[in-house]
């Protein structure tokens, strides 16, 4: 059990007039593998710091598990933290790195009783006497640190399940990057804390041992079934592993949701441009009414939206005044010998291609339209080159509608589930 | 051997390379999948590389090399330039050595020779030491260890060398123990009056010991520590000055996140500087342990002043004891016996730091790349 809930917590730093954190409420559920994310000085470390007891909170309660933690030091939070640096004590060996934490600490009482449980059932079974038995449980009771052979199996499980076996003796200073990541892990799951924090873990690796540890990470969530905090800049990390996200900019968050809702109903314009790669494009919008029909113009063409869009009625109290559309860089449609008689005339753009990235299954075009740079993913079957002249269109079925507050004030059905029974 | 080359093939590269437009003084590395392309008469690129750029080339070019030079000794001239001055290049640098370690041999003697003559000395009868100072001990004027034996009787000489082990060791470690745990403080603890206490630590580097002197042996005298553990605090505070400023300057190197993982991982603030930190200071703390155990072992003027120079007792330490047993009256001086016990004082501090003296360049040069 560790629900992390902070309420009304502000932070700032010392000397600083402008708090970093204005005002944060979120609630961490159990077990859950919680990301947050955000641009750089977005406040997502700080957050971080004050759940592990690094940082001090200004204003406002932390509670973990239900009790206020504010003054709590780091050493009794019960909780384990993965640095971008990977902070391994450099002047220990692999196993003294991942032994340290278990050497410090006394065991927790939680496992005390649990032992002492076990003494009895043990004693029970051998059917004992009551004064041996007394015996026993008092020597378990009176035991307050880990023995070396305890350690020695506790650091060798870890070693074993993080592949380290064969690294024990070494120092970090002659590790790569990966190994010295997976030390961290290790030193990290020792202890079977009841939070794990991870920041910016896997920032200093190259882009192929990070997909790796990506997915070793998150094997390990369901693993050791605690709750994972874990922060980070890059938001494939983000989508891919995370339970729920929370997104944050200026210290002030955004929305916290599951990866898909983020994608799919972003609640305002920093997260529907934060979550995607490559980013939505957003073009200027002006809502227009035609015969009773709402629609809307960019750059002289009109987009029938009304069908398509939820909160379509919302739609009508814009009328006449501009918005910001917004559109995923695959909805973009590339016109082609494929489509060009099933899409009106009037929907089509003529742009000049800027700069072509071939990717090998996909090609992202760059163009201007409308006086926006704008960026089309489409399959790389289509030849375009850098140059080109192309005709594109919008999707209208899969248009964000944001308003001048830049909340979003309409986006696409979401995706729906797959409803087939085939009797194959 | 499968892969051999074959004169043949060198010559057929070598002509292709300059076929390419490059000159003979350009050096061709090739893998073993060229040259096999070669012989198969297919197509394939050459590299060009100078050898002087790129130093020794990759196994597979030091084959083809091997390869190169042993037709060069069947046909002088054959090989390319580059081969040739890469050759001289090593001799450049053989010679540069030498040079090198000629100059540092003889800074090493004219640093020795002193000690040499000291040492030579103390076997010498006394009025030839004076007479010819720089000439072997021979015939008569060998006294064997007489200097030593006699030195031991006019002088109470371990408990003079008691004296300055004591002080010695115990001012050191005091001294580590408490400018590490300073200096930790002083760059963590980032206030007004830590930078305020900082630069007052520092300012105390600039004073010389000559200004403080008569008032500090007043002051002492007064309360009370002119004594044998009085004057190992007076030895903390003169060594403290440098010794807090180079630790400063290498725990701002010490990454703050391994203390904040040491937090933690359950370390309270005293376990976090004795498990984590301190160890991490050893090449520093090795460094300032020599640094000031030389000073102190070898100091005169402040034992001399705080412990007094009552002869004979050997109540001080050992260049104030030797000093006062060797010095008669009218400014006579028994010079066997002096040079005899200087010897024997030299020992232990050199010892030390020539188990110590790896980590100085370490230490000295470690605060300072990154601060």
């Amino acid at each position: 059990m560790a629900s992390i809930e902070f309420s009304n917590v502000v932070k700032i730093y010392e000397g600083k007039s402008k708090p970093v954190i204005p005002n944060l409420n979120l609630k961490i559920e159990d077990k859950e593998f919680i990301i947050l994310v955000g641009p750089s000085g977005c406040g997502k470390s700080t957050t971080l710091r004050m759940i592990a007891g690094l940082e001090d909170i200004s204003r406002g309660t932390l509670r973990i598990d239900g009790k206020k933690v504010n003054d709590v030091p780091a050493r009794d939070r019960d909780i384990a933290m993965v640095f971008q640096s990977y902070a391994l004590y450099p002047n220990m060996t692999v196993y003294k790195n991942i032994a340290f934490p278990l050497k410090v600490r006394k065991i927790p009482k939680a496992e005390i009783e649990k032992r002492v449980e076990s003494v009895k059932a043990l004693c029970k079974e051998k059917n004992l006497s009551p004064e041996e038995t007394e015996k026993k449980v008092k020597a378990a009771m009176s035991q307050k640190k880990y023995t070396k052979e305890e350690i020695d199996a506790k650091v060798k499980a870890v070693s074993k399940i993080l592949d380290l076996d064969t690294y024990l003796d070494r120092k970090p200073g002659t590790l790569s990057g990966g190994q010295r990541q997976r030390v961290a892990l290790g030193r990290a799951m020792v202890r079977s804390p009841k939070i794990f924090l991870l920041d910016e873990p896997l920032s200093n690796l190259d882009a192929k041992l990070r997909t790796e540890m990506r997915s070793q990470i998150s094997l390990l969530h369901k693993q050791l079934n605690t709750t994972f905090v874990y922060v980070t800049h890059d938001q494939t990390e983000a989508m891919t592993v995370a339970d729920r996200i929370v997104v944050f900019n200026k210290g002030i968050v955004q929305q916290f949701d599951t990866p898909r809702n983020l994608y799919e109903r972003p609640v305002n314009k920093f997260v529907a441009g934060f979550i995607g790669s490559p980013e939505m494009n957003f073009l200027p919008a002006k809502i227009v009414s035609e015969d009773g029909k709402v629609s809307v113009d960019i750059a002289d063409r009109k987009f029938d939206v009304s069908e398509t869009l939820n909160k379509k009625h919302e739609l009508d109290s814009y009328i006449g005044s501009e918005l910001t559309y917004g559109v995923r860089p695959e909805d973009i449609i590339l016109v082609t010998n494929d489509n060009v008689d099933s899409l009106p005339k009037e929907t089509i753009y003529k742009v000049h291609v800027k700069i072509a990235e071939f990717l090998g299954a996909e090609i992202y075009l760059y163009f201007d339209l409308a006086g926006v740079q704008c960026i089309c993913r489409t399959s790389a079957k289509y030849r375009v080159n850098y140059g080109d002249d192309i005709y594109v269109s919008l999707n209208p079925k899969k248009a964000y509608i944001f308003n001048e507050e830049s909340n979003t004030i309409a986006f696409p059905e979401p995706s729906s589930e797959i409803k087939i029974n085939l009797d194959i | 051997m499968e892969n051999s080359l074959t004169k043949l093939d060198v010559k057929t590269l070598i002509d292709k390379n300059m076929e390419l437009g490059y000159d003979e003084t350009d050096a061709i590395i090739v893998t073993y999948d060229d040259i096999k392309e070669m012989q198969k008469g297919k197509e394939t690129p050459l590299y060009k590389y100078s050898l002087i750029e790129y130093g020794t080339p990759a196994t597979v070019g030091k084959y083809f090399m091997s390869q190169l030079k042993a037709i060069e000794k069947e046909k002088p001239g054959f090989l390319p330039l580059t081969i040739k001055k890469g050759a001289s290049k090593k001799r450049a640098k053989l010679i540069s050595n030498i040079s090198i370690y000629t100059i540092l041999t003889i800074v090493a003697g004219i640093v020795f020779i002193p000690l040499l003559i000291l040492f030579m000395n103390s076997f010498k009868e006394g009025s030839a030491i004076s007479l010819e100072p720089f000439v072997f001990p021979t015939g008569d004027k060998f006294v064997g260890v007489d200097n030593y034996l006699d030195g031991f009787k006019k002088m109470n000489f371990f408990m003079s060398l008691g004296y300055s082990l004591f002080i010695t060791v115990a001012s050191t470690l005091l001294i580590l123990l408490f400018t590490s745990m300073t200096a930790w403080f002083l760059v963590r603890v980032k206030t007004i009056w830590t930078q305020i206490i900082y630069y007052m630590i520092l300012f105390s580097q600039v004073v010389p010991f000559q200004l403080v002197m008569l008032p500090m042996n007043k002051l002492a005298s007064i309360m009370n520590i002119n004594n044998l553990f009085g004057i190992v605090l007076i030895y903390i505070a003169f060594g403290a000055g440098l010794s807090v400023f180079m630790y400063s300057g290498f725990v701002k190197s010490v990454p703050l996140e391994i203390e904040e993982a040491a937090m933690i991982d359950g370390c309270n603030p005293i376990q976090t500087f004795f498990k984590i930190v301190f160890p991490v200071l050893k090449p520093t703390t090795v460094t300032i342990a020599i640094l000031n155990a030389m000073w102190i072992w070898n100091d005169y003027l402040l034992p001399s002043m705080i412990l007094g120079t009552a002869a004979g007792t050997g109540k001080t330490t050992l260049p104030v004891a030797i000093q006062m047993a060797n010095t008669g009256s009218y400014g006579s001086v028994s010079y066997g016996t002096f040079m005899a016990m200087i010897t024997l004082t030299l020992i232990p501090i050199v010892i030390f730091y020539l188990f110590g003296q790896k980590y100085i360049i370490k230490g000295v040069t470690a605060g300072a790349v990154k601060g």
